[in-house]
């Protein structure tokens, strides 16, 4: 009863009512668009770093993580692979060695991070295979991969040689011809300024490791249980090993993601809080107008809880509709923009720096949804509480002075 | 019957200079020439830069590719200072600081001394025949009027080495070398280095000053001038030890 | 004639105070309409002041850090010393360059600093390191680099033979405090040098690159070793404010004499970091630009039912010859009071906040706090009160609010006599 009343109501000043629903419908769609693209944006910076290069669990010998040296092998990685097959959970894993190092050309040399990976496996830990700009993947022997940037920096492209030195597990150094097969160009700059990978054996060969590794990379099933299997891992390997997880080891991006959901309630809060003010000056105008036919209601025996949860409910419904609508329209963009993403490519240097990518996609979260979804709806009841209490204490006589 | 014998005999003489020789004998004889299994030397160093132009002495010991010892007599100010190879590790004796010190890997590409040599120059033994496939390209190249043969070096395919090329000349009056280019892999020309004064020294002909031109940054070279050298003398093993390295001479 | 016209004039005057004052009453007639409309344009402007105070204010204090540690407002350097950061890129700091920079009045302190890359010994382990050589007396005021020292002490003007190193540097030389360690260069001359310098701290700057390699000495110690007697890699400059730097730049470029000397900006030098305030900057502005928008339908509501409810009283106006044209003069002076109103109270608000945030910066504790002292910076939220943000803020919601109030003016505008009593 109360609703189709109000119903009606809010459409006997058409005008009026779609102004302030074109309010909520605006916040709603910027709302949506402007958390999702920021938590898209942080969300690729996250997952860069683990695709890139992190994965979501690292083991290493324990204290490798404070001293990355070719000391620090893993003693027994037959141990570590059991352990992992044992997890069903984990999805897929790779071998690396890791090591400082100069890499050399004849017009100039540099310091690198030298990676040694298993080519295929690595292709299911990282995007590097899909990141290739020139040239191929790495396969065999004898071959290295570059990035564009490093390349550059060196004068060398593909088919070029260019010669690494390192020092070995026993300190001495160790030089070796290699063959740039391939560039990549990764999202985030600042990694491709000093990472070149080398298949695993030759980086044992020169490392003189004699078959040992550094890292073992892990890919997960799922994500969300990353702590659970890094538990279980600490369980099965002891005392003697590091597990990390990519949390550990990039722990700044994720405080920030904690930081921004912290934080963001505010930006919802200040939109509605605007739109609060709209929603009061409409209520307060309707109620006003209407302060005789509140009188009428009255006197045939309306309660006055009921004329109150009657503004209330003309309130809400402007919010829920403007809320709905905003939300088609937000999702009008946010579908092809999620699929298309956002060319930011005026900013191209900075989002490289921070490892997003130019191109941003939005991502939905559960949390923005339903932040997103009961903000206004919320901001509508509290607008219509005051122009709600000045309905049922107005008097007729006084309210006749108002027209 | 006497005209045909001596134009046997010329014929055989050309063949015997000319022909049967491989680019690698000519390379080796022509690097055993300038270097001996040992050697001792005085050499000044000359560092010419569009900034400055600096002048070292030094005195240096080498035995092989295996040790070597460069001490520095001048200028003043880094006199004493010394540079000790063993193997493909290099140490610095630093005299004002009194200090040992091994050069980190991350270092070996620094320019030692100043030159347009590095640290790893001096480290990496020169193995041409080991790293390099050869051939020669020409018999009658001139060299400071001096008649060449002009020697291409290509790397071989899994030789640790950054250069694309190399060409080698040497004299073929008596197998001194003359000229070297660098090459990367594009065939742009790095650095090159030439040698002249040919000159008898202790009873060996030898160029005695060597220029290395930097082609990339033009108007930096670095020159050798050998005051003395003596070749396959008996070299004490023990001045290639720390104990020694630190006692002042 | 000349009194006519003055008559005239006065007559003007009168009928401007006329129009003044009958919109001024006008907007008091419908008080809690007037009051709501009012509380929003203050809020939207409040909210905009304060946060464009805190990005701009971020945006200074964070290249103030910056600008402190690394490249200051402004750096003065030798043409090509960008590309090629090395000593044979260095130049004669000499008292000519002093006198001009201290005849600009705008500059507020200036840093000599000499950078080379060194080796560094401690006897077993040897690195690869960069110097800074700094002078500490001025860097005190200038830098933040002191208030990094994490053990041991920074250094001070009399520092002689003394280091300040990176921790990471510090812990792979496994050495202790008081140690001595050999520091091997290549001095301006070409000729190796090496001294002996004693650690006397450790400083963290949260650069991963730096606490690797950054050995911190005196100015004068770093031209002994380097042999570079009176030369600097750069001097930085700072200035009072962001805004100066264009002027200052190029009062520099054209009264530095030396001709290889280059005047450049932070911006120029930190082309990531500029972006990435302009990536932050914008992204806030758009932000702002839909919360005025939101504000300005509650306007465009306001003005219209006001225009409506006067229908009536409009048309008998008309009905007795008053002019349209003056009728939407009226309503256009009652939006010009109503938003004006609301933006003086919000900038004043607002204006109280951000003065309040300057002087009571939040300091951020705990975990996000160590997130950004890992990237080197006092987690700190600060505020600026820059005129630029009130005047752009203001100049920006009177705008929008006008731009709602056409439509309804338009009705006014068109509005006949008879049209209008017929509302009644």
């Amino acid at each position: 009863m109360i609703f189709k009343l109000a119903w009606r109501n809010i459409w006997r000043n058409k005008r009026r009512t779609i102004v302030v629903m074109l309010s909520i419908i605006v916040s709603v769609a910027v709302l949506l668009l402007v958390d999702t693209l920021s938590v898209g944006m942080m969300k690729q910076m996250l997952d860069n770093q683990i695709n890139i290069h992190i994965s979501h669990i690292q083991i290493h010998k324990k204290g490798f993580k404070d001293d990355k040296t070719v000391k620090n092998y893993i003693p027994d990685d037959l141990k570590v692979e059991k352990a992992i097959m044992e997890i069903e959970e984990i999805k897929f894993y790779s071998k690396r060695v890791i090591t400082y190092g100069m890499i050399n050309s004849a017009y100039n040399s540099s310091a690198v991070i030298i990676v040694g990976i298993q080519p295929d496996k690595e292709k299911f830990i990282t995007i590097i295979s899909n990141s290739i700009s020139r040239g191929k993947y790495l396969e065999n022997k004898g071959e290295i991969l570059l990035s564009e940037k490093l390349a550059q920096k060196l004068n060398v492209e593909v088919g070029d040689k260019v010669v690494l030195m390192v020092s070995d597990v026993d300190g001495n150094i160790s030089t070796e011809l290699f063959r740039v097969v391939g560039l990549y160009e990764s999202p985030h700059s600042e990694f491709d300024k000093i990472n070149a990978y080398i298949t695993i054996e030759d980086a044992q060969k020169i490392l003189k490791l004699d078959g040992k590794v550094i890292e073992f990379a892990l890919i997960v099933k799922d994500q969300k249980y990353v702590n659970h299997i890094k538990e279980k891992l600490e369980q099965k390997l002891g005392d003697l090993y590091e597990v990390l997880t990519y949390a550990d080891v990039a722990p700044f991006i994720r405080i920030m993601l904690d930081m921004y959901y912290q934080m963001i309630w505010i930006y919802y809060f200040i939109f509605g809080v605007a739109v609060c003010f709209g929603i009061v000056n409409i209520m307060l105008m309707s109620v006003f107008e209407r302060v005789r036919e509140f009188g009428v209601l009255k006197a045939i025996g309306m309660k006055n809880k009921n004329i109150f949860l009657l503004i209330m409910t003309e309130s809400f419904i402007i919010g829920v509709l403007g809320t709905i609508i905003g939300l088609a329209l937000g999702f009008a963009f946010y579908i092809p923009l999620s699929k298309s993403g956002v060319d930011l490519g005026f900013f191209a240097k900075s989002l490289a720096w921070f490892g997003t990518g130019r191109i941003i996609y939005p991502v939905l979260t559960n949390f923005t949804l339903a932040l997103v979804s009961l903000t206004m709806p919320f901001m509508s009841l509290i607008g219509a509480i005051y122009p709600a209490v000045k309905s049922i204490k107005l008097e007729p006589v006084e309210a006749i002075k108002h027209i | 019957m006497r005209t045909l014998l001596s134009s046997l005999l010329f014929l055989s003489l050309l063949v015997s200079l000319g022909f049967p020789q491989t680019p690698q004998e000519i390379i080796k004889k022509s690097e055993n020439q300038i270097k001996g299994r040992t050697s001792y030397g005085i050499v000044e160093m000359n560092i010419i830069t569009p900034d400055f132009k600096r002048t070292l002495k030094m005195e240096g010991w080498w035995v092989g590719n295996e040790k070597a010892l460069i001490e520095i007599k001048y200028p003043k100010k880094e006199e004493g200072n010394k540079t000790l190879k063993i193997g493909n590790e290099l140490w610095l004796y630093l005299r004002n600081t009194e200090s040992l010190t091994k050069i980190p890997p991350s270092m070996m590409l620094q320019s030692w001394n100043g030159s347009d040599f590095t640290y790893d120059d001096l480290v990496r033994e020169s193995n041409l025949e080991r790293d390099y496939d050869m051939r020669i390209i020409s018999s009658d190249e001139t060299i400071n009027s001096e008649l060449c043969w002009k020697i291409e070096l290509v790397p071989k395919p899994q030789a640790p080495v950054v250069w694309g090329k190399i060409f080698y000349w040497v004299r073929k009056s008596d197998y001194l070398p003359a000229k070297i280019e660098y090459y990367d892999e594009k065939g742009k020309l790095i650095r090159y280095m030439e040698f002249y004064n040919v000159k008898e020294i202790r009873g060996r002909k030898l160029p005695t000053r060597w220029v290395m031109y930097n082609n990339i940054e033009k108007g930096r070279r670095t020159e050798f001038t050998l005051i003395d050298i003596v070749f396959d003398i008996k070299i004490d093993e023990k001045i290639f030890s720390f104990r020694e390295l630190e006692k002042r001479r | 004639m000349k009194k006519f016209s003055h008559s005239e004039n006065l007559k003007k005057e009168d009928e401007i105070m006329f129009f003044l004052k009958f919109a001024w009453r006008n907007i008091w007639r419908n008080k809690r309409r007037t009051i709501i409309t009012i509380t929003a344009i203050t809020f939207a402007t409040m909210i905009t002041i304060i946060m464009r105070g805190i990005q701009l204010g971020s945006y200074e204090y964070f290249i103030r850090t910056i600008a402190g540690d690394y490249s200051g407002y402004i750096q003065i350097q030798r043409e090509g010393y960008k590309d090629d950061p090395s000593l044979r890129k260095t130049f004669i700091y000499s008292d000519e360059i002093k006198k001009t920079i201290e005849s600009i009045s705008d500059i507020i302190a200036y840093a000599p600093r000499l950078y080379a890359d060194v080796m560094i010994s401690s006897g077993e382990n040897s690195y690869g390191g960069i110097i800074y050589g700094i002078d500490p007396e001025i860097e005190l005021n200038f830098s933040n680099f002191h208030k990094k020292v994490k053990q041991g002490r920074f250094l001070n003007k009399d520092s002689s033979y003394e280091v300040i190193l990176g921790y990471k540097l510090f812990e792979n030389l496994k050495i202790k405090l008081g140690d001595e360690i050999v520091i091997l260069a290549q001095g301006f001359d070409g000729a190796l040098w090496d001294m002996k310098f004693k650690v006397v701290g450790v400083v963290k700057l949260g650069y991963t690159e730096l606490d690797n390699s950054v050995i911190f000495m005196n100015l004068k110690d770093a031209q002994e070793l380097l042999s570079a007697e009176n030369r600097v890699s750069v001097i930085a400059i700072l200035l009072p404010e962001l805004g100066k730097i264009e002027k200052v730049r190029q009062k520099l470029l054209s009264e530095l004499t030396q001709k290889e000397l280059v005047a450049l900006s932070w911006e120029d030098v930190m082309v990531e970091l500029k972006q990435s305030i302009d990536l932050d900057n914008a992204s806030g502005v758009l932000f702002l630009a839909f919360l005025i928008i939101i504000v300005a339908f509650g306007i465009l509501n306001t003005i219209s039912m006001s225009v409506v409810e006067r229908f009536n009283e409009f048309g008998i106006s008309l009905a007795i010859g008053f002019k349209n044209q003056k009728l939407v003069l009226i309503v256009f002076l009652e939006i010009i009071f109503i938003a004006l109103i609301g933006i003086l109270l919000g900038c004043l608000l607002g204006g109280i906040f951000n003065y309040y945030l300057i002087k009571n910066p939040i300091v951020l504790t705990g975990e996000f706090a160590s997130a950004y002292e890992e990237f080197g910076f006092e987690p700190k939220f600060i505020s600026s009160l820059q005129p630029r943000i009130f005047i752009n803020t203001g100049l920006s919601i009177l705008i929008v609010s006008i731009i709602s109030s056409i439509i309804p003016l338009y009705r006014v505008y068109k509005l006949e006599p008879l049209k209008g009593i017929r509302f009644i």
